[in-house]
């Protein structure tokens, strides 16, 4: 018993500190929504709900995509410099994430190097490359952030799998493709669901991103939760729509850690 | 690749007729050549043990059989068929590995079924080989069981039992008992050759570097060292009566003295040789040459206390292991410690005094020194 209350104990500095910053407010805007509700109802709320459900999914399908090809060409074909690359790519981990937006404003925006290169050589005359100001910008530059976060346990999951499993499957008849089904893919599904669902969750969230790159018409619940409290003065509203905000990313938040530990779990085995 | 020098008709025909076959096979890391063997060839139905010092080549022997490592030069010969030019799969050869290397994700039974699936066997008859296959390995009913799951001699049953469930002619078993305790590896021992006994037309190079494993298993062993073959024969043979130095400290215990010629009674069959002052008489066929050094290759159990044999000479005594069965001696004779043997019953001299030793004319045998 007395173990338990020193325990008990210990524990109460950091639940104070987590209650002060994290579940006060947190209670507050749940508290606060109920009065806002309204505007769970309105087109703008619903269309930023399908916006950000669609971006997220695009962007987090096509970071798995890439993510996929890139740890199976890594671990199975290496290339002189791969690796290289890999931890360049990583390092983007690092990185603030509207940084990744301005530079692919440089390179793809309207005043940006590839149109600067088209103008140049075509003659003037508006962006010819103009993809950068919609949803599908924001996609690129999402599944070039998000990217890392499948790639690293991928290359992890396959750095490990046994290489004789590979060559007792070649030599039992098998030929890339059935192995790549049949052996190495049932590895990656753990990793690739562990990541994917890491990136849609972060995706959900993103904010900077879809502000920096500035696309007309791509709102989504982020950004109107900042339109609603920021420039409308319109707390409950905000709130409301954080409240679902919220709601999406701890849902997917536990599957992510559900996943997580069902990697771990396969791993000790 | 060089193109490999056409092959005598007469050795044609007993390569079509061969289990396995490395001829002329070098295999190279960068600069370093890790294999190079001019002749090695399993006959259909053998075992055949490959062993050798860690890193002497054995698996990078295997695996250029299976296919994995391309030799710079050379032919492989899988079931009596040239395969040098064939890619893995393409080879049909059953293969063990020391890591079991089971696919973790897929049960016991799919495992199993795994080459027949890629071959596009039906599905009843694909369940029916699994059946067997499994009950050849004692493995019965685990079909639904998951990899890891099983013990890791359950684990290794499964991995030979996928092997072989393509019914291939050539099995290529990589230290497949390394991974398992003492009691486990000994009862897989017998139940690798009770198995092969059922299957007396598989060929099977097994590589362990066990040598009590190859010894008990396999029909004639092959020892590699640093990537070359150093002795090629029966157990016995090899054991008995070793080409080599190094085959000779391989392969059980050796006392090695070194020695000098006195000369070949004919008469009689018997070489005198000196160790020092002492005059040994053995009765090893007569040498065409005299290489510059060579060795007296005693074994312990040869070399005992007290025998009646003619080779008598010396020693003394420096330590005493009683084991039971026998008790197993040091003794320091010429400079040299050597390991001798007595009967359980034997009455020995206290540690430090002098004791006499013999061995039979035909128990020694001589080495050249090559190390
Ligand atoms: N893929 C490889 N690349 C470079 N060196 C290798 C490779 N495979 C084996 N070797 C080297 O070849 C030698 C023989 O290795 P191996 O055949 O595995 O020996 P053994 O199985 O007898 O222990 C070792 O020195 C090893 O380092
Ligand atoms: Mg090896």
């Amino acid at each position: 018993m007395r173990k338990r209350g020193a325990g008990l104990g210990l524990a109460g500095p950091p639940a104070l500190v987590l209650g002060l910053t994290l579940a006060y407010p947190l209670a507050l805007i749940l508290g606060t929504a109920r009065r806002g509700a309204g505007v769970l109802a309105s087109g703008a709320f619903l269309a930023a709900l399908l916006h950000t459900v669609a971006i997220a999914l695009a962007a987090t399908a096509g970071a798995m995509s890439l993510a996929l090809v890139f740890a199976l060409v890594l671990a199975f074909a290496p290339f002189p410099g791969g690796r290289a690359c890999a931890r360049v790519a990583e390092t983007t981990i690092a990185l603030p994430s509207f940084l990744i937006a301005l530079a692919l404003t440089f390179a793809y925006g309207s005043a940006g190097v590839v149109n600067g290169a088209l103008a140049a050589l075509f003659g003037p005359g508006g962006p010819r490359v103009d993809f950068l100001y919609s949803a599908w910008g924001v996609i690129l530059a999402e599944i070039t952030i998000y990217m890392p976060f499948v790639l690293r346990p991928l290359l992890a999951t396959f750095d490990a799998i046994d290489r004789a499993q590979i060559e007792i499957a070649a030599g039992l008849g098998a030929g890339a493709g059935v192995i790549l089904r049949r052996v190495i893919l049932p590895a990656a599904v753990p990793a690739l669901l562990a990541g994917g669902s890491l990136c849609l969750l972060l995706t959900l969230n993103e904010f900077g991103v879809v502000l920096f790159i500035g696309a007309k018409g791509v709102i989504t619940l982020p950004v109107l939760v900042y339109d609603k409290a920021i420039q409308e003065f319109d707390y409950p509203a905000a709130c409301a729509i954080a409240s679902v905000n919220i709601g999406l990313a701890l849902a997917l938040f536990a599957t992510y850690r559900l996943l997580l530990g069902r990697l771990a779990h396969d791993a000790v085995h | 690749m060089d193109h490999p020098l056409p092959l005598a008709a007469s050795e044609a025909a007993v390569l079509t007729a061969c289990g396995a076959g490395l001829i002329d096979v070098a295999v190279a890391f960068g600069s370093t050549v890790t294999l190079d063997i001019p002749h090695l060839v399993a006959a259909r139905g053998e075992i055949l043990a490959l062993i050798g010092p860690s890193g002497s080549g054995k698996t990078t022997a295997l695996r250029a059989v299976a296919g994995f490592v391309r030799p710079q030069r050379g032919r492989i010969f899988a079931a009596g068929r040239d395969v040098t030019a064939l890619p893995p799969r393409a080879r049909g050869i059953g293969m063990v590995v020391q890591s079991y290397a089971l696919f973790p994700h897929l049960s016991v039974g799919d495992n199993v079924a795994f080459g027949l699936a890629v071959r596009g066997v039906p599905r009843a008859e694909r369940r029916q080989r699994v059946r067997e296959c499994l009950d050849l390995i004692g493995m019965g009913g685990f079909e639904t069981r998951l990899p890891r799951t099983l013990s890791g001699g359950q684990q290794q049953r499964v991995a030979i039992a996928r092997a072989l469930a393509i019914r291939p002619p050539l099995l290529l078993l990589d230290e497949p008992l390394s991974a398992l305790d003492a009691q486990i590896r000994a009862q897989m021992v017998d139940e690798i050759g009770r198995l092969h006994a059922r299957l007396p037309d598989t060929t099977i190079l097994y590589v362990t570097h066990d040598q009590a494993e190859a010894m008990t298993l396999a029909h004639r062993i092959a020892i590699l060292n640093r990537g070359r073959l150093a002795g090629l024969g029966s157990g016995r043979a090899l054991y008995e009566r070793p080409p080599s130095r190094f085959v000779a400290e391989f392969l059980g215990r050796a006392n090695l003295l070194p020695i000098r010629c006195l000369g070949w009674d004919g008469a009689r069959g018997r070489l005198a040789v000196a160790c020092g002052e002492t005059r040994f008489e053995l009765a090893t066929p007569a040498l065409a040459s005299w290489p510059a050094r060579m060795l007296l290759c005693l074994r312990p159990h040869h070399l005992v206390a007290d025998g009646g044999a003619p080779n008598r000479f010396e020693a003394t005594l420096r330590r005493v292991h009683w084991l039971g069965a026998q008790q197993t001696l040091a003794v320091e004779f010429a400079g040299t410690l050597l390991a001798a043997t007595a009967s359980a019953s034997a009455l020995l001299p206290p540690e430090g005094a002098r004791i006499a030793l013999g061995f039979a004319a035909e128990d020694a045998s001589l080495v050249a020194d090559d190390a």
